[in-house]
């Protein structure tokens, strides 16, 4: 099984890449490129630290082989804003969410991507679209008010 | 009393001289590989602070991060008693390397039992207390004037009587110069002049969370680093037969497959993680599973329903004549309660950096026991710990997984295999949920008299469990302050193939379960309100006059007696009662549930609504806490710990489970392993009831013991069924919302 050559855009930027088609998108990120803000929880799409967006819709990145990412436009933590001042990264501190933190980078793309399809979700909505991702500090609560507090100010 | 005193002077200089600088280390710090000078004018004053000529005080912490608001809170302590400006105030973590060199001058580094504050309060307060007076007398000299003419604020020194001041970045290089004032010398502020402490400033590390920069043990990079994934022995206490390692050399990009010392587990080395877990995939293991393969969970459960016969190992408590009491009891009950083992599930898997050069090591780990974690890299490397640099990283979760050194060894192990090159060992998920150090399962049966007037006059506890550790089979058991005249607790204990460990909430977790869900049965069973019997049997002036404490021998505790300790906790039973409309009717198919929690000086109190759909689902709508640790170091951090209490109790009350299958682990990952999600998560509401007594409480645990029988109970008075074994979703009832019952 050779390595591929896979052509993405990756944060805004074009990134070529060489690797196993089947490689997962999460280990692309993080050992070939460096981008370790997007976290190994689980390996089967069951946690969602590994959260990312694919063409702006949220994907589980540790179940997407990179191949399938070819093409495609690829953002992670580190690329949803320039200085770390998205509405939701300034609601995230504003409500004081993190304890250990090793979950939110997948919490604030997985709400970032609903945000932006639905900048006013209810309450349900939220719910709805958040169960995907473990946060086992608890941090719940707080990711809620966050959410409702960034699209607000959206 | 605290463990970490503060030290005199004689003691510092005596541990400064170690520390191989002789005298104060002024503008020096020590580095890995060695010892550099702070970037720009940077003075180091008394150890603890660093100062910049712009007046930014950076504070060293000493207990380690992880998700709990230490780092913040320590600096609070510091900084009220130094007089700090908090908006120039920047935090780092203790160089391990310099505690030890320096005759552990930063106290306590183990970062564990919800003890943050409580046993660093006193040495922070008094070294930043410490400090000010140097920043003073440093003035005083400078100026020309009585130190009672300067007053101390905001990083700045000011003549009150000439308005001439002096900020603490300028007076940083005079002041490292002054002599360490003896800590009985120095006075402290009387909590009504506290600013900082009791702030809820934001926590210093959260910025870093949001970006993706934190660093996790599992993002460290070092140049020129290899990646290792590893084979564990699937049987606790198996061995390696044999490997087929040819079958991992020839993939891409590995290196080495390195068998550990023990034999207990192979690892393979390659460029890639991913390419080492998929190499370790690919090889054939055949392991010699010992004499263990045939136990499972059955077997286990059988062996403590055996603890119920016969003599116990150990008695706990024996107050009056438990079986006087029994005999001529006017009604008597019976039940048993099980509780079964339970992994932490950090969501950081396990993990640890390691490099092992001719002559030193150097080991990144995210670690809640850093001085242990050095004996541990120190002894894997074959070298003495001075040889040795730890850096401990930002912690994806603890919960007491991380007080283990396992995956440290092992890191250390086979960087020592590859001499000279990094190494980064990652566990899988499926290796971090089979190979924990478990909370151990347990088994209780309570046996209790009433008299004719629904008093109750007897109590027995016999516990049943695999494990030999008292922190985690006792604690909580022998230390209720009911007036109860006649109690006996005491203690099977049986040692089991499976590893155990602390977890959050330790032995309370378990027998919180078990006495608080029979004292509601207690009272269904007298016709009492359940808030009405533990507020009878909490009554200072009957409390006995010797309870046991949760404290190991030797341990230095506050001497808290037991009719204040049963006046606190009948304070925040009697909160929680008011805050929550504790009688107050609710609709049908819905019910309250109460218990309370002493844990460490802390007090707690918990009243669970849930709702009943009358189909066999529940939603838990609303917790209400209230708690009593004495003093509040940051307020909207401590009701975040309780939030997350309540989070991780409801998963251990509802979800968790591990169980054993022909030796092994049953659940893998957590589709077998389900934790609580956004949906379940219920309203918190989180009151305070602090006594401002000597005697610092905690913060991150007891309410994960409380909820859970709060739960259970509430789900009793909703008209379901009495839950006597965890998790509740292999009863017949299950989480609206949640997951499948397994």
């Amino acid at each position: 099984m050779g390595d591929q050559v896979i052509r993405l855009t990756l944060n805004g930027s074009p990134v070529v890449v060489e690797a196993p088609g089947d490689m997962p998108l999460l280990w692309v990120l993080r050992d070939k490129l460096g981008l370790t803000g997007t976290k190994y929880g689980c390996g089967m799409g069951t946690c969602g630290v590994c959260t990312v967006h694919i063409d702006g819709s949220a994907a589980f990145s540790c179940l997407t082989p990179v191949a399938a990412a070819a093409g495609r436009e690829v953002t992670t933590i580190e690329g949803l804003s320039p200085e770390g001042e998205h509405p939701l990264q300034r609601a995230w501190i504003a409500e004081q969410v993190p304890q250990c933190g090793y979950c939110q980078s997948g919490q604030i793309m997985r709400a970032a991507a609903l945000l932006a399809r639905n900048g006013t979700p209810t309450r349900e909505e939220i719910i709805e679209e958040m169960q995907a991702n473990l946060c086992r500090c608890g941090t719940y609560l707080r990711i809620v008010r966050a959410i409702e507090r960034a699209g607000e100010e959206m | 009393m605290t463990d970490s005193m503060p030290i005199s002077r004689r003691t510092f200089i005596a541990s400064a001289a170690l520390a191989a600088g002789g005298a104060l280390a002024i503008g020096l710090r020590y580095m890995p590989w060695g010892r550099m000078a702070e970037p720009s004018g940077s003075v180091e004053v008394f150890n603890w602070i660093v100062v910049a000529p712009d007046d930014t005080i950076t504070i060293r912490i000493a207990q380690m991060e992880m998700g709990q608001g230490t780092m913040t809170a320590m600096a609070q302590l510091l900084a009220e008693e130094l007089e700090a400006d908090w908006s120039k105030v920047k935090t780092e973590l203790i160089s391990i390397a310099t505690h030890l060199r320096r005759g552990r001058i930063y106290g306590r580094t183990t970062t564990a039992g919800s003890e943050g504050v409580s046993r660093s309060q006193m040495l922070l307060r008094t070294s930043g207390a410490q400090i000010r007076t140097m920043f003073v007398r440093a003035a005083a000299k400078r100026l020309g004037v009585n130190e009672s003419e300067l007053v101390a604020k905001n990083s700045v020194v000011t003549h009150t009587s000439t308005g001439r001041r002096l900020t603490y970045g300028e007076l940083a290089a005079d002041a490292a110069d002054v002599p360490v004032p003896d800590p009985d010398s120095v006075e402290l502020k009387d909590p009504s002049e506290w600013r900082t402490i009791g702030a809820s400033v934001d926590r210093v590390d959260l910025p870093g969370k949001v970006d993706g920069s934190a660093t996790y043990g599992i993002d460290v990079e070092v140049p020129g680093m290899k990646h290792a994934a590893i084979a564990m022995s699937p049987v606790f206490g198996g061995r390696l037969v044999a490997h087929d390692a040819q079958a991992a050399l020839g993939r891409p990009g590995v290196q080495r497959v390195v068998v550990l010392p023990d034999a207990g587990a192979v690892a393979v080395v390659a460029d890639e993680w991913w390419q080492a877990r998929s190499a370790i995939d690919a090889m054939k293991v055949i392991w010699d599973e010992g004499t263990w393969a045939s136990v499972d969970s059955a077997a286990i459960r059988a062996g403590l329903m055996e603890g119920f016969e016969g003599p116990p190992d150990r008695s706990l408590r024996n107050d009056g004549d438990v079986e006087g009491a029994i005999a001529s009891a006017a009604r008597t009950l019976e039940a048993d309660y099980f509780t079964p083992y339970l992994e932490h599930a950090a969501l950081e898997p396990m993990n640890c950096t390691a490099l092992v050069t001719r002559r030193r090591f150097e080991v990144w780990a995210p670690t809640q026991v850093p001085e242990f974690a050095m004996e541990t890299a120190a002894e894997a490397a074959g070298m003495a710990a001075g040889r040795g640099i730890l850096h401990v990283t930002q912690i994806g979760g603890g919960f007491g997984r991380r007080q283990e050194t396992d995956f440290v060894a092992q890191a250390v192990q086979i960087a020592r295999a590859m001499r000279g090159t990094p190494v980064k060992l990652l566990w899988s998920r499926e290796d971090t949920m089979q190979h924990g150090f478990y909370r151990p399962a347990s088994l209780s049966r309570i046996r209790a008299a009433l008299d004719g007037e629904g008093n109750i006059t007897a109590w027995w506890h016999r516990i049943a469990a695999p494990s030999t550790d008292e922190v985690r089979n006792r604690f909580g058991s022998d230390s209720l302050l009911y007036a109860i005249p006649n109690m006996r607790v005491e203690l099977v204990s049986r040692s089991s193939h499976v590893p155990e460990g602390q977890m959050r909430g330790v032995g309370f977790s378990i027998h919180g379960f078990v006495t608080q869900s029979a004292l509601d049965e207690l009272a269904r069973a007298a016709g009492r309100d359940p808030y009405e019997l533990q507020r009878t049997l909490l009554d200072p002036e009957k409390t006995p006059a010797i309870v046991p404490t949760a404290t190991l021998e030797g341990q230095i505790t506050h001497d808290l007696r037991p009719r204040e300790r049963a006046a606190r906790l009948r304070a925040v039973l009697d909160e929680v009662a008011g805050k929550s409309g504790w009688g107050s009717p609710l609709g049908p198919g819905r019910g309250r549930g109460l218990a309370v929690q002493e844990q460490a000086d802390a007090f707690y109190a918990v009243v669970v609504e849930v709702t009943l759909d009358g189909k066999g689902w529940f939603r838990v709508d609303r917790v209400v806490v209230a708690g009593d640790p004495s003093f509040l170091v940051n307020p909207r951090n401590a009701e975040a710990q309780v939030e997350g209490s309540v989070a991780f109790g409801l998963t251990s009350a509802m979800y968790g489970e591990i169980t054993i299958d022909r030796g092994r682990v049953a659940q893998s990952n957590f589709h077998d392993y389900p934790m609580l999600r956004i949906r379940e998560m219920p309203k918190v509401e989180t009151h305070w009831v602090l006594s401002r007594q000597p005697g610092w409480g905690g913060v991150g645990e007891p309410v994960v013991s409380a909820v859970i029988p709060a739960l259970t109970n509430a789900i009793y008075d909703a008209g379901g069924p009495r839950i006597r074994s965890l998790p509740i979703r292999n009863h017949e009832i299950s989480v609206e919302g949640g997951r499948a019952r397994g």
